[in-house]
């Protein structure tokens, strides 16, 4: 156990849901920060599931949605890991006088409803610093806070084609794609957490709290910049895995039904290559000496290499290509990605035990590695209201009859309203 | 009082980028964006190599000094520069600043506040330290090509170079916790961030899936995309919410019964996906993306326009916000429009400005030669006007 985690004296208010506003209130408790997470009891975090397991969202383990889907869905336990989770209904005078309180004590206050949505409950920046001036406030809106389409909801499914991404992603000649994983929202929420620290960091210089704002249609646009740097239309078709540098560059079929990657980075790895794939004819042309002539002449170049790839295994021709020094990996499904020998060697991975899903789950550990105080994941994500009456009594000194009565008024608790299956 | 600007946040950061790669490149990029002093190191003049638009996206509001790192003369200058700086950024591979006696522990000796990130494809240890890799190699290896694409087709990268830029994000929430728990401290440290474990990290949901699950997400089927054709190109639909289904009925006269089996439920409607693209697909196809887009988003419907990156810069959403930014030849840049920061202080709109022009290659020797009490002939170096 750490004495000391680099965030520990930060304390976070977090409004957010789903996938980008939660990832990014993960990355900051793994480092420490103290993070709160509210939901309400007649409207928990989508990522649960809901509080039947009719929607479908197939987010269960393998033994079944159980009692409480709602406090076993991979979606919602894979991102909240490390919080004190309570339930709070909003929309009433009392759970906002609670919330207040809690913002009073906060360092940050992080959400990602629709724009409208903190100024119509009432609980706007301005009012938020006036229980807690110099608050910092992470808000996260599909399309920021401003412009034409500010008031539109989105989740990842809309905001990568709206970005572009999905113009680029797909093979070439084909239809635009969505990421396999609505991806955008992982951008989002890394981005969330670059913000709320920036802010951090200035108010400890200054004393002065702010706003900050993620777009996420922004966010994702900005991981696009060398398509615009570029400026050439040419190049703004989908991509497939090729590179606007480097060729060849591609993932191929393999004999075993298994795919391999290669780059080629410059000319010492293609003389690599000609070396490795000695038996291939072709592949030797004065065609493909240089950089240029091998991204000219691609198409015939990745066909060559095909050939050379569906010959043998994914497994023996990485040998081959990485004993020669060649940017080369067979293509790993998440699963084994999961068991990875590098990264299991590297103790990145965490063994996830959850009070009700049995069983220990391996998932990504904290990707910032700090030397002298590491980040640390304390404990699974909680279930649905699980720190109610722990934060209320213990944050805000809220007696145990008081307690009841909120729970009585359907303001806090730990269970679903009374009636909800 | 509140601060304003984005440029605003990490203002007085005095920050050394020695970079090889994009890793080190964007990371710096997003300090410089938030207003640190950003002194890239170019072990010599890269212009020639390197595409005008891409310097001008990664290096605008940089300061660029000339100096070979790997050489003993210049190790003398960037060891007293690190000296009086906050943070060294750096995508060396393990070993290479080490050799030359810039090892994390010999600078943090001399500079106990210096926060030194090295951002590297695999890590500072482990079986694969040293093996060769690019952005391409990392979505392999990650499990993030294997869920992009579709089912018996080639799995797919993100377009570009995500998986550095991924990499140079958490070099950002890195450096930047370091910076916040040293004033605590009074120390900095050393940050590691290994390209892998950032994509990785990023696709925890999928880890943990894999493991609750006993099988991994597979790539889709043709038709299970969100993605459906209409006249003029594409429109990403999500279709399953009661209240999305009756307003495509009631809007479009689907000729569906409500009350069908098959699409009574949301979890019926996820699993007969391929039906409800079928009833809609005559209706989409005579109207443009942006008319159903107007037409469906109003009614909460979630949609999206599959937006070319081209048609982006003029997208009046985008324009009311002041998403990209504008640099022209009179602010001392070469002309682009390239994407602003993907965060921003609320009711900022970042701007191409004197601050935020690309530097002339190794412009800046003299200003930071001046961090350190040296001239130029001090330093082995010749004189810039």
């Amino acid at each position: 156990m750490n004495a000391r985690l680099p965030l520990e004296h930060i304390r976070i208010v977090d409004l957010t849901q789903a996938w980008a506003g939660s990832y990014a209130t993960q990355i900051l408790a793994d480092m420490g920060a103290d993070v709160i997470k509210i939901e309400a009891r007649s409207r928990p975090d989508p990522w649960r599931g809901g509080y039947s397991a009719s929607r479908g969202l197939s987010a269960y383990p393998a033994d079944g949605p159980g009692e409480r889907p709602y406090n076993r869905s991979f979606l919602a336990n894979s991102v909240n890991r490390g919080k004190k989770g309570i339930t709070l209904d909003l929309s009433t005078e009392r759970g906002k006088a609670v919330f207040l309180k809690l913002v009073q004590i906060a360092d940050v206050v992080t959400e990602n409803f629709t724009p409208r949505v903190l100024g119509n409950l009432g609980l706007s920046y301005e009012r938020l610093c006036e229980v807690r001036p110099n608050l910092i406030l992470l808000s996260m809106p599909a399309y920021g806070l401003s412009g034409r389409y500010s008031p539109l909801s989105g989740i990842g499914g809309t905001i990568e084609p709206m970005s572009g991404n999905c113009w680029l992603l797909g093979e070439p000649g084909g239809p635009p794609q969505t990421s396999g994983v609505m991806y955008s929202d992982a951008v989002a929420g890394i981005n969330g957490a670059c913000a709320v620290l920036a802010a951090l960091y200035h108010r400890q210089q200054t004393g002065r709290g702010c706003h900050v704002e993620v777009s996420q249609q922004e966010a994702m646009i900005a991981m696009l910049g060398e398509f615009f740097a570029r400026g050439d239309p040419e190049q703004l078709d989908r991509q497939g895995n090729t590179d606007l540098q480097m060729a060849p560059h591609g993932i191929y079929p393999c004999a075993d039904e298994e795919w391999l990657a290669v780059a080629v980075r410059n000319d010492e790895d293609w003389h690599r290559v000609l070396t490795a794939c000695a038996d291939t004819p072709g592949l030797d042309n004065m065609r493909f000496r240089t950089a240029a002539g091998r991204r000219q002449h691609r198409a015939e170049l990745d066909a060559l290499l095909e050939s050379w790839t569906r010959a043998r295994s994914a497994r023996d021709a990485e040998a081959i290509l990485l004993a020669m020094g060649v940017p080369a990996a067979r293509v790993r499904r998440v699963d084994e990605a999961a068991h990875c020998p590098h990264l299991t060697a590297r103790r990145f991975f965490l063994e996830d035990q959850h009070p009700e899903v049995p069983g220990r789950h391996r998932t990504a550990g904290i990707a910032a590695r700090l030397s002298e105080t590491p980040g640390q994941v304390r404990g699974p994500a909680p279930r649905l209201g699980e720190h109610s009456r722990y934060v209320l009594a213990t944050y805000l000194g809220i007696t145990d009859a008081e307690y009841e009565a909120l729970v009585a008024a359907g303001i806090t608790g730990d269970a679903p309203p009374e009636g909800v299956a | 009082m509140h601060v304003s600007q984005t440029r605003d946040l990490l203002s007085g950061l005095l920050v050394v980028e020695i970079g090889c790669s994009l890793r080190a490149a964007f990371c710096g990029k997003l300090l410089a964006d938030c207003g640190a002093e950003v002194v890239k190191i170019e072990p010599m003049d890269m212009s020639a190599q390197t595409h005008e638009g891409e310097r001008l996206w990664l290096d605008a509001g940089k300061r660029s000094v000339m100096l070979d790192w790997r050489a003993a003369p210049a190790v003398e200058v960037l060891t007293r520069l690190l000296v009086r700086s906050d943070v060294l950024i750096e995508d060396q591979p393990p070993g290479a600043l080490a050799a030359r006696g810039l090892s994390p522990e010999r600078l943090r000796a001399d500079n106990p506040r210096l926060v030194h990130t090295s951002i590297t494809d695999f890590g500072s240890d482990g079986p694969w330290m040293q093996r060769p890799a690019t952005d391409l190699i990392i979505s392999a290896l990650s499990g993030m090509a294997a869920l992009n694409g579709l089912d018996g087709r080639a799995p797919l990268r993100e377009p570009g170079s995500q998986t550095y830029l991924l990499a140079a994000l958490f070099g950002f929430i890195g450096t930047l916790t370091a910076l916040i728990n040293r004033d605590v401290t009074g120390r900095g440290q050393h940050v590691e961030v290994a390209a892998l474990e950032a994509v990785a990290s990023a696709l925890t949901p999928y880890f943990l899936r894999a493991s609750y699950q006993g099988t991994p997400q597979r790539r889709r089927k043709p038709g299970e995309d969100t993605l459906m054709r209409c006249r003029d190109g594409w429109l990403s639909l999500i279709p399953y919410s009661d209240r999305t289904w009756e307003a495509l009925i009631a809007l479009y006269g689907l000729k569906v019964n409500p009350n069908d089996p098959y699409f009574a439920t949301e979890q019926q409607r996820r699993a007969n996906i391929a039906q409800i693209r079928e009833a809609l697909s005559p209706v989409f196809a005579q109207r443009t993306r942006r008319e159903l887009f107007e037409q469906l988003s109003p009614l909460r419907v979630l949609c999206g326009m599959v937006m070319r990156p081209d048609e982006l810069p003029n997208d009046l959403h985008l324009t009311e916000r002041g998403s990209f930014i504008r640099h022209s030849p009179t602010n001392g840049s070469p002309a682009g429009t390239l994407p602003g920061p993907g965060f921003r202080v609320a009711g900022d709109r970042p701007v191409a400005s004197p601050l935020t022009a690309l530097p002339e290659p190794g412009v800046d020797l003299n200003v930071a030669l001046s961090h350190i009490g040296m001239t130029p002939k001090q330093a082995g170096e010749e004189e810039r006007p």
